[in-house]
């Protein structure tokens, strides 16, 4: 699914990551934890294509495809998706008319063809009611005047109409009470199948509980670390990230 | 600007206007032009000195002399105008030909449209009473040289107690005749109490020639009468636009105004509206967009004389390339409009690196028990919401259109007329997102 070696790239000509190795396999689930700094969130974006972070070595492949070679959107059209850790509001723009254009531009870029309003209407109000979404929501502006919990929600609703081969969820944990926690884990592990991946990064353990990793990674220094099974997990939250790999 | 070019062409417009005061109009109009040129030779032609005048340039209007009374002009085709003609079987059309009414005098008992000349005939004391009632020369030279000069006109009369239910679309549009003519435009619009009506003044050409238009749209709207105004210009890249809406609003009375620039190269539009008694609304909207080297220039002036008056003000620019723009929102509150209420906002949008928007708000208060109330910003597209639709596998261009047209919406959802905001979001997508 997604194979990177030696990922070197750096913000502002700051080095970030400096030589990072990852291969996730179909229907794997991967957790990478690590300090703040560590280089987590540039691997989100350097996965999802953001301007500003350039790659200086090292390669990625998605799919049997270099993914640097790909634009932001036909990564999301192969199947990439990546939750955002602070979700945009976008005033005047309608959550349903949005997603609608989204998944309309995948299907287009698959050769199938555009989904009916009636049968996108009633899939993604099945999704928001599993999602425990107020309908109300899907006619308002991207989360426009979303509360914290409802805007992590409204990604994985994403997430669920789009239907990604790889998703990354990048700190999805941040800001959500232990209910809100659940529901968002339920929707992910209800994506779950042999032929889709996860990258879970997370500062906390406490997510894992829910949505469980098969591998678990620490990254530090632009590098990970040490990787093990989801006991590794367990290991971090009770004697910290000092000492890892020492 | 030469003083020697100044005098040239006040001189220019001096002899047009001899012309008119031998002619058979009534005495008390030819006075009113000759006080209405008195005024604007004494004030001379606006530079950028004069505040109302500062980000707006004539200079490359000045280097056109344009003659009046364009040749006659065959009624284009229908199906050239037909472009322009949203409204089919739901409004009542009128043509108006390189300034000449086409209509055939037009009373369909909810209100009479007739032009100038005509309403002189038959409905002089009418004329006589309300004509200059809502404008002020001192303030716009350009009325005044409407006024001294303007032969070609339109006169809505709406009687008492009637609501119009079709809007009245009244099509300016200039053929190649107009090549190197000016336009001037007298009309007035007298909707009586009690009344309702939407009219839509819009502006096209055929041709891409250059021409001046000059167009004074008096309004007087008697009390609880309501009026729902649509200004649309949609003019070639040569062209040349100064006009103006200006308002007298008795008591309980509502005034909306919707500008909305599609296209078009040098414009200037004043909306004014005095709110003269109590309890009396107004509410203006606008939009522009601009591309290549066009400038447009809005000023919108809202007196409030009275008195438990709100109003309310929304103004979007959007611009391209070498564009640039003025919003100029003034808000007066004179002494003793005690529970005024009244905001306003312009927002710009900025699409390329080399487009200018300039912005100013004013507001003076003279009284202490007032609600007031405005703001102004001037921004690109939000970089973070692109990388956001884009990573939802939208394409960049589309992601920009929708973020444009998430930004003009704002404005379109205003307008009280599905017709007029359906007509104006097609030709927007049309010219912003190519």
């Amino acid at each position: 699914m997604l194979n990177i070696e030696n990922l070197h790239a750096s913000v502002d000509g700051k080095s970030i990551l400096k030589g990072l190795n990852l291969n996730i396999k179909p229907g794997e689930i991967h957790a990478i934890m690590g300090p703040n700094g560590a280089g987590k969130s540039t691997l989100a974006n350097v996965l999802s294509g953001r301007d500003g972070y350039e790659v200086t070595q090292g390669s990625i492949n998605f799919k049997g495809q270099s993914l640097l070679d790909m634009n932001i959107d036909i990564r999301a059209r192969e199947g990439l998706f990546l939750a955002f850790q602070y979700p945009v509001e976008i005033p005047g723009v309608s959550n349903m008319s949005f997603l609608k254009a989204a998944m309309n531009a995948k299907r287009r870029h698959r050769e199938q063809t555009e989904m009916d309003a009636m049968d996108f209407l009633s899939l993604i109000k099945t999704k928001a009611k599993q999602l425990q979404l107020n309908e109300e929501m899907l006619y308002r502006a991207v989360n426009e005047g979303f509360s914290g919990g409802e805007k992590k929600r409204n990604e994985v609703l994403q997430m669920l109409m789009l239907e990604p081969c790889l998703s990354i969820l990048d700190e999805t944990d941040s800001g959500l009470d232990i209910d809100a926690l659940q529901i968002v884990a339920q929707g992910v592990n209800s994506l779950r199948a042999n032929n889709r991946s996860f990258l879970v990064i997370t500062h906390y353990q406490r997510l894992l509980n829910y949505i469980v990793p098969d591998y678990v990674h620490v990254l530090a220094d632009g590098k990970i670390i040490k990787s093990g099974n989801k006991e590794l997990a367990l290991e971090l939250e009770e004697s910290g990230y000092v000492g890892v790999g020492s | 600007m030469s003083e020697l070019n100044e005098q040239n062409l006040i001189a220019h417009y001096a002899s047009q206007h001899q012309h008119l005061l031998t002619s058979a109009e009534p005495d008390w109009l030819k006075f009113y032009r000759a006080k209405a040129f008195e005024t604007f030779t004494e004030n001379g032609i606006p530079t950028t000195a004069v505040e109302a005048w500062k980000y707006t340039q004539l200079r490359t209007w000045h280097k056109n002399k344009f003659h009046q009374h364009p040749k006659h002009a065959q009624l284009p085709e229908l199906y050239e105008l037909q472009l322009f003609s949203m409204l089919d079987e739901h409004c009542q059309e009128v043509i108006v030909l390189d300034g000449v009414l086409q209509t055939k005098i037009s009373d369909n008992n909810a209100m009479q449209i007739m032009d100038f000349k005509h309403a002189l005939k038959t409905e002089e004391p009418l004329l006589q009473s309300y004509l200059g009632q809502a404008v002020n020369h001192d303030e716009h030279p350009f009325v005044s040289l409407c006024d001294a000069l303007a032969e070609q006109g339109i006169v809505v009369i709406v009687p008492e107690n009637i609501v119009v239910d079709k809007p009245l679309h009244i099509l300016y549009v200039s053929s190649k005749n107009s090549e190197n003519c000016v336009n001037h435009l007298r009309n007035l619009i007298i909707v009586g109490k009690h009344s309702k009506v939407e009219i839509i003044e819009h502006f096209v050409d055929l041709h891409d020639v250059t021409y001046f238009t000059n167009h004074v749209t008096e309004v007087i709207l008697e009390e609880n009468a309501s009026l729902s105004h649509y200004k649309l210009e949609q003019e070639g890249n040569k062209s040349f636009h100064i006009g103006g809406i200006h308002v007298k609003q008795n008591r309980g009375s509502d005034f909306c105004s919707n500008a909305v620039t599609i296209s078009g190269h040098f414009s200037r539009h004043d909306i004014a509206t005095t709110m003269v008694e109590e309890s009396a609304n107004c509410t203006l909207n606008g939009l522009y967009f601009t591309h290549n080297q066009q400038h447009v220039d809005y000023h919108t002036t809202i007196h409030h004389d009275a008195p438990h008056c709100h109003s309310s003000s929304v103004y979007k620019g959007i611009l391209t390339d070498k564009s640039s723009s003025v919003f100029n929102g003034k808000v007066v509150v004179k002494h003793g409009a005690q529970k005024t209420a009244s905001k306003q906002e312009n927002h710009n949008l900025l699409l390329s690196e080399s487009c200018e928007a300039n912005s100013k708000p004013e507001l003076e208060i003279y009284t202490d028990d007032v609600k007031c109330a405005h703001g102004a910003t001037t921004g690109q597209l939000d970089e973070e919401a692109l990388f956001f639709l884009q990573s939802r596998g939208l394409a960049l261009s589309k992601a920009r259109r929708m973020l444009i047209r998430a930004f003009a919406n704002d404005v379109f959802n205003q307008m009280p007329s599905s017709i007029v905001r359906d007509y104006c979001q097609r030709y927007l997508e049309m010219a912003a997102y190519e």
